[in-house]
């Protein structure tokens, strides 16, 4: 399975060039995650509670590179501690669901008799818009980050599992199974060995651009008040609290924003990418 | 034609399956979450209620019953229209949303058709000039599209056309509500659909009018930037696989001027990919909603739904839930009939 | 055979040469190709696949691949360059002189528009096709209408599709490949083209339903005196259908005669081993006599005479030169270092 995933990127690499784009989406993408990763250390979590009225609502300087929000604490780090939560929640969101999504999705392609159900379940799922069906969740679950991701990932994984699904069914009828099997391949091994590699990643190859989405979806979520809070920074409450000092503070709304949109232009084209080099249509 | 009516039969049927499969979720949701007390929701916190009006609240809400009862008589409830009564309206769930509805239908209806407007037009001439600079274009613009937050760009909007404007003392679009406080004053509109843009067209009332398109416009145009970018993409990739069809070379070698072979022979069979699309698109615009009124303070379920988050009543929550379920299921079943009279193999 | 008319050739090509853009290298796919096709007649091009038939017969209307490039030679049709015209000169010549027929009606014909529809098309691009008074331009839109529908459901008839009322409403899925190769068929004359090209027509039909189109096709030269270029790799279709044949081997004109002549008396090594290819009963055995070896393929072709590895008669000149075209006998040509001739 290695093998076929470095042949898949050699050959890849050769149309490099041509997808300068999602290079550079790449690797404004790292820059953000490597923020992320380091936020923590470099920035103490005491900053949340850096209450200095006399400081509040100050235009970018020197001294506060985002300006300061209206309890006067430096929004340069703030934002950075968001992207920390930020993008670890989504990514967790996102890993959880594919390893649900693709699971269940395998066992329906495989086993006939979970298949209609598993189908029928996504498709009640399906048929309530994932920002409705999150608030429904969260709302019941309470107000907290980990709600909100918990919810989501009950949101994101029926998509990943119908994709998994399609994928096997359609790679089961392939000649080269039917070629195995007549060979006296073992199910097991056909499927481990064969099979998954195959169908697994045009699916995974979804997930940055999905990412980005869950970004999105978190943010707006806790700008329409799920929000973990004022002293929990997230990327959509500070725009959220931001809002009301619009005029005054504009640069409340356009750095958090700004980092959001940042992040997520950057997934989406590497998502874009990602999925026109494992589009399954395109091999052959 | 009695193909097609079978057709929409079959879907109906299948889609008050799924409605059912819904309701269970939702029903799961109020009373069978593990850890969470279902009185909760109906109980206004900081409103103590004496042991007997609990006591009465349990029964009447069957809570002693098992679950798989209180399902079906919750089901029943529904069927009656009995969703529950809502505390932040202060009126019954189902009324409090059929009575903001128009809102937002007008507001969706409106932001579907501008996506359209400008999504497939863009989407066929990408596709026409592909990789040279217009089709480099739209897609930079629809990625764009795709990246940005949708409350971001409400925020930003309003930022630019109502304050800025404003401080250069240039007329602004209004950045709340549906239509200005003082017209609705000098020039009140007796409601007959509770769709702005119509009624004040039935009634003759110009100044009505004007006010409600001027707030439509930067609500529509934030929550179309969803869609389009979809819309365009879809038109966009459906359209290239379209043009490399066999029967469109054959529709050239007949000597059709290029522009007859692309819109009756190409767009026609490239367009249903694109219906099915604002089929889901639709779903997300829904969603959207719920953010693009709270940003506006639009008067629409969207809004209402969030100000009851912000409440915890999860009973109105819920209840939205479900009724934006049922209205994805319908526009669904719209589509795919549309789907169907478009392109004819459908049926059989 | 019908008399010939006089006027001048309904297609002529000559020294037609093409280039193929294959992963980022331009290769020659086409060589000096000549042909002629006299009103009335009927010419069967013949070749395996990649001998470049298809191209030859693209080239005509100008609906060559985007990778396609011709490097010299001209086409004429009745008498009018075609090479180098503009795509709207082009779609003039396509909607009234030179109509293609597809090898597969099935993904020719547009899924979401019926048959009839897609007949009358061609009568609002040329409404002069549905008046022989003169006067089109002067009926109404509707009366149009009217008149195309009528026009396409007459060709149908004359293509022979039963209850042509009916089909006429009908979509492309509902018709067997038959009757969608038909439908092409009417589609085709519809127009009263100068030149009709059939592109392997029945090779995606099977055998009984091959032999009912080919039966309409000379049933209809007949009947309204079609000029025809038949594109074709079965010999059988030929020896039924043809007046003259040419013979394709990886882009070139091996061999042009007369049909009679080229099935009694093949001069071109490649035509006689097509000829001895198509097996035989003997006694109660089938005999195959294969041509060894394969064609090649375009992007690394053999020098000198492209045939020469696998050709029975290869001797001296054959791997050095490339062969010219000599006359063997009036209205037949070979291209083989055997006869002689001018390159």
């Amino acid at each position: 399975m290695a093998a076929l995933l470095v042949a898949r990127l050699y050959e890849v690499a050769g149309q490099l060039r041509q997808a300068w784009l999602a290079a550079a989406g790449g690797l404004v993408f790292l820059a953000i995650l490597a923020t992320g990763l380091a936020a923590p250390a470099l920035i103490p979590a005491s900053v949340v509670r850096d209450v200095k009225f006399a400081a509040k609502l100050a235009p970018p300087s020197a001294a506060h590179w985002f300006g300061t929000d209206d309890f006067g604490r430096d929004l340069f780090s703030l934002v950075l501690l968001a992207t920390h939560l930020d993008l670890r929640a989504a990514l967790t969101v996102v890993s959880a669901a594919l390893v649900i999504g693709v699971g269940l999705g395998a066992l329906a392609g495989f086993v006939k008799g979970l298949d209609e159900p598993l189908m029928r379940i996504t498709d009640v799922f399906l048929s309530i818009p994932s920002l409705v069906l999150a608030m429904a969740i969260a709302s019941v679950l309470g107000r907290s980050l980990e709600n909100l991701s918990l919810a989501l990932v009950f949101v994101s994984w029926p998509i990943y599992c119908r994709l998994m699904r399609g994928q096997v069914l359609s790679e089961k009828e392939k000649p080269y199974v039917r070629a195995l099997r007549s060979l006296g391949v073992g199910r097991v091994r056909m499927i481990v060995r064969h099979i998954i590699p195959n169908t697994v990643f045009p699916v995974i190859a979804r997930a940055p651009a999905d990412v980005g989405l869950i970004l999105i979806t978190l943010a707006a979520l806790s700008y329409i008040g799920f929000g973990p809070g004022p002293y929990v920074p997230e990327w959509g409450s500070l725009v959220a609290a931001g809002q009301a000092y619009i005029f005054q503070a504009p640069w409340l709304v356009l750095f958090p924003g700004g980092a959001i949109f940042l992040t997520s232009l950057s997934l989406n084209l590497v998502g874009d990418w990602a999925r026109d080099v494992f589009d399954p249509r395109l091999r052959s | 034609m009695s193909g097609l009516v079978a057709y929409a039969l079959r879907r109906l049927a299948y889609l008050g399956l799924v409605l059912l499969g819904v309701s269970l979720i939702v029903f799961l949701l109020l009373r069978g979450m593990p850890g969470v007390d279902p009185l909760a929701a109906y109980i206004a916190p900081g409103l103590p209620m004496s042991p007997e009006a609990l006591r009465g609240l349990r029964a009447e809400l069957h809570l002693d019953d098992p679950l798989p009862v209180q399902y079906v008589y919750y089901v029943r409830d529904l069927l009656r229209g009995d969703w529950g009564f809502s505390r932040t309206a202060a009126q019954p769930v189902l009324d409090a949303l059929l009575g903001r509805l128009p809102a937002t239908v007008e507001l969706a209806v409106v932001a579907v058709v501008l996506s359209a407007l400008l999504g497939i037009p863009a989407g066929v001439v990408a596709a026409l000039r592909k990789d040279r600079p217009a089709d480099v274009a739209v897609r930079v613009v629809s990625i764009t599209g795709i990246s940005f937050p949708v409350f971001w760009l409400g925020i930003l909007l309003q930022l630019v056309f109502f304050y800025y404007l404003q401080t250069l003392g240039l007329p602004s679009l209004p950045s709340r509500g549906r239509v200005g406080d003082l017209v609705a004053l000098q020039y009140p509109l007796g409601p007959i659909t509770g769709f702005y843009l119509v009624d004040s067209v039935l009634r003759g009332n110009a100044p009505f009018l004007a006010s409600a398109v001027s707030h439509l416009v930067l609500p529509a145009l934030t929550l179309s930037l969803i869609s389009l970018a979809a819309v365009v993409r879809v038109m966009r990739a459906s359209m290239l696989e379209v043009l490399r069809q066999d029967y469109i070379l054959l529709a050239r070698s007949k000597g059709l001027p290029g522009r007859v072979v692309v819109l009756r022979h190409a767009l026609r069979n490239a367009i249903t990919p694109v219906l099915t699309t604002t089929g889901t698109t639709l779903g997300i615009l829904l969603g959207g909603a719920v953010v693009v009124e709270t940003v506006f303070s639009w008067p629409g379920i969207g809004r209402l739904a969030a100000q009851g988050i912000l409440n915890n009543d999860s009973v109105l929550v819920v209840g939205f839930t479900l009724f934006v379920a049922t209205m994805m299921v319908f526009v669904n079943l719209l589509v795919d009939v549309l789907y169907a009279v478009v392109d004819p193999r459908v049926r059989y | 055979m019908s008399p010939r008319a006089p006027g001048p050739p309904v297609l002529e090509v000559e020294e037609l040469s093409l280039e193929l853009g294959i992963r980022g290298r331009w290769v020659q796919a086409l060589d000096r190709v000549n042909l002629r096709i006299e009103r009335g007649e009927a010419l069967g091009l013949v070749g395996e696949s990649g001998s470049g038939k298809s191209l030859t017969a693209l080239s005509v209307p100008g609906l060559l691949p985007a990778n396609a490039r011709v490097t010299n030679g001209a086409i004429r049709v009745m008498g009018e360059h075609v090479l180098g015209r503009s795509e709207r000169e082009l779609a003039s010549l396509r909607a009234r002189s030179v109509a293609f027929v597809f090898q597969n009606p099935n993904t020719y014909l547009n899924p979401v528009l019926t048959v009839g529809r897609q007949i009358a098309e061609i009568f609002e691009r040329s409404p002069e096709l549905l008046d022989t008074t003169g006067r089109a331009a002067a009926l109404s839109r509707l009366e149009r209408r009217r008149r195309a529908r009528h026009k396409s459901i007459e060709y149908l008839r004359l293509v022979r599709i039963p209850d042509p009322d009916r089909i006429v409403d009908q979509y492309p899925f509902a018709l067997s490949g038959g009757m969608q190769q038909r439908v092409v068929i009417a589609m085709a004359l519809a127009r009263r083209p100068h030149l009709v090209i059939a592109d392997e027509i029945t090779t995606a039909l099977d055998v009984t339903v091959q032999a009912q189109i080919l039966g309409l096709l000379a049933e209809l030269r007949r009947q309204i005196d079609m000029t025809l270029l038949l594109i074709t790799h079965d010999l059988g279709i030929v020896a039924q259908l043809a007046d003259r044949v040419a013979v394709m081997y990886s882009g070139r004109v091996v061999e042009s005669a007369d049909v009679r002549r080229l099935f009694r008396a093949p001069r071109h090594p490649y035509s006689r081993a097509l000829l001895l290819a198509v097996p035989t009963l003997h006694g109660d055995r089938t005999v195959f006599r294969p041509i060894p070896g394969s064609m090649p393929a375009i992007t690394d072709p053999p020098g000198g005479c492209r045939f020469h590895p696998r050709c029975p008669e290869v001797f001296g000149p054959c791997a050095a030169a490339r062969p010219g075209v000599a006359t063997v006998e009036d209205g037949h040509t070979v291209a083989c270092h055997l006869y002689g001739g001018e390159g």
